[in-house]
């Protein structure tokens, strides 16, 4: 295994039943990478996605993490409390539906600061101020700080999912459709946003979507899946100009020309 | 140098009747430093193809493209990542922008990407954008709302921000008038002076004469 990788997964299957979620995935991400998972509904990229952040038990396969103190980790192998750790320290998870990964009924503030003192800050003053910087960086208003994400739009609830998991700085984020439900407007500003804060923070990132304008923009690589096999990968425009195999060719032709 | 040995290029087309289209066939030349070699022949004949070929974009179907000592054919996505930060730029005919990201932002991204610091950085792309005569009050906008002729030399101003020792130059003054043209060329000779091997498309025959060292044929290969 080289030392420098980040997050590596080998192998991974998981079946429901008779059914195929996910068959045979090998992925591994260095630093700073952001890579792509494809496909159409059903294909098993939110299944894969699940299964490599540690939500869903694999049937077959190991997930490697080389954590901040340069340990690798495999999650398959680890307490469940020791992998909840990880979850909220290493990583992080982006749901499609903000409703999903916030806490609707506490403030703007608290869900940021949650976070926070889940990673063992005790200082109020000193997590307000963390949170109102991070409110600052994804555009909401600082005076919304102590309103409940309930009463924001779905962009604004979108973005402050997003610093709700970056404010314990994640060294690498699963994000399922961040775009998914929003309009195209909205989505402009959150890939903006995400590109900046990769770049800036050197985060790592999985990004699963059906849309390949997304893609295109954000990731350095891509794999397509269908029916829970990786078809193709590789180089993102590689992959979306001059696709290989059949579906792919299918995938990128049927997308509308705008 | 820019190396390219027996390339061959064809498209199968899996849904589409599973067609298959020859591009070309053994293609060899060489970019030594300092050159500007202009491609030539017909539409169709491959010369953008030939371009996404050896920026790693399109999949080489036979043969070799050899960039410094690097085979784009055998090397990782990683590594095709790595030569294009560092190494190799590639001016398209299309701006591909997150949308609403302001011009300036859009621009020092090249050299973002390579660790720059973002004082400097901006410092550069002031310095190009006032030479390609985008004006100063159209920098904090979004290049999706120029005209055509802006956009381009937006792109023109991402590819030349960095000195890239290898340039890859798809119609970089198709849609300029004469002054803005003139402007292009000129930075086109500065890198060539500063020893950059260049390959690009020039329809514009005054324009490639002006200033190509060498033209290579498509269609006598």
């Amino acid at each position: 295994m080289k030392q420098n990788f980040l997050f590596q997964a080998s192998n991974i299957s998981k079946y429901y039943g008779q059914n195929i979620g996910c068959k045979n995935v090998s992925l591994d991400i260095n630093p700073g990478e952001v890579l792509g998972i494809v496909g159409e509904s059903g294909s098993g990229k939110s299944t894969l996605l699940n299964c490599i952040y540690g939500n869903l038990e694999v049937d077959e396969g190991d997930i490697f993490l080389n954590d901040k103190s340069k340990t690798i980790l495999n999650f398959t192998k680890i307490s469940e409390p020791k992998l909840r750790l990880i979850q909220r320290s290493d990583l992080a998870f982006v749901h499609q539906n903000p409703r999903d990964g916030l806490r609707m009924n506490i403030s703007a503030g608290g869900n940021i600061g949650e976070r926070l003192m889940a990673i063992g800050h005790r200082n109020y003053g000193e997590i307000r101020e963390i949170a109102a910087n991070w409110l600052e960086k994804v555009e909401i208003d600082v005076s919304r700080i102590d309103d409940k994400p309930s009463t924001f739009s779905g962009g604004m609830q979108q973005r402050l999912q997003i610093a709700r998991n970056l404010v314990t700085r994640p060294r690498l984020i699963f994000m399922d459709e961040p775009t998914g439900g929003l309009d195209v407007s909205v989505q402009a500003k959150i890939l903006d946003l995400l590109r900046n804060l990769v770049r800036e923070l050197g985060i790592a990132a999985v990004i699963v979507t059906h849309d390949l304008a997304v893609v295109r923009l954000l990731a350095d690589r891509i794999i397509v899946m269908q029916n829970g096999n990786v078809i193709e990968a590789g180089l993102c425009d590689q992959v979306l100009d001059d696709p290989q195999h059949k579906y792919s060719q299918l995938l990128v032709s049927s997308v509308l020309q705008v | 140098m820019i190396q390219i040995k027996n390339l061959n290029k064809s498209f199968q087309l899996y849904n589409q009747n599973d067609t298959n289209i020859n591009v070309f066939k053994n293609i060899n030349f060489r970019v030594n430093k300092g050159e500007v070699v202009a491609l030539t022949g017909n539409s169709g004949t491959g010369k953008s193809t030939l371009l996404k070929l050896i920026y790693g974009s399109y999949v080489i179907s036979k043969g070799d493209v050899i960039i410094s000592d690097i085979n784009i054919r055998k090397s990782s996505p990683r590594d095709i990542l790595t030569l294009r930060k560092n190494k190799l730029g590639y001016v398209s005919q299309f701006l591909r922008v997150v949308p609403r990201v302001p011009t300036i932002d859009v621009v020092i991204e090249p050299l973002l990407e390579i660790g720059c610091e973002k004082k400097i950085a901006l410092k550069k792309a002031q310095e190009i954008l006032e030479r390609l005569n985008i004006p100063k009050n159209l920098w904090n906008l979004s290049p999706l709302t120029f005209s055509g002729g802006e956009q381009q030399r937006v792109n023109i101003a991402r590819g030349f921000i960095h000195n890239y020792p290898y340039l890859l130059l798809d119609e970089p003054t198709a849609s300029l008038d004469q002054n803005n043209k003139n402007v292009v060329l000129d930075l086109i000779e500065k890198a060539k002076l500063n020893g950059s091997a260049i390959i690009g498309i020039f329809h514009d025959e005054t324009a490639r004469n002006k200033v190509a060292t060498r033209e290579v044929n498509l269609e006598n290969l």
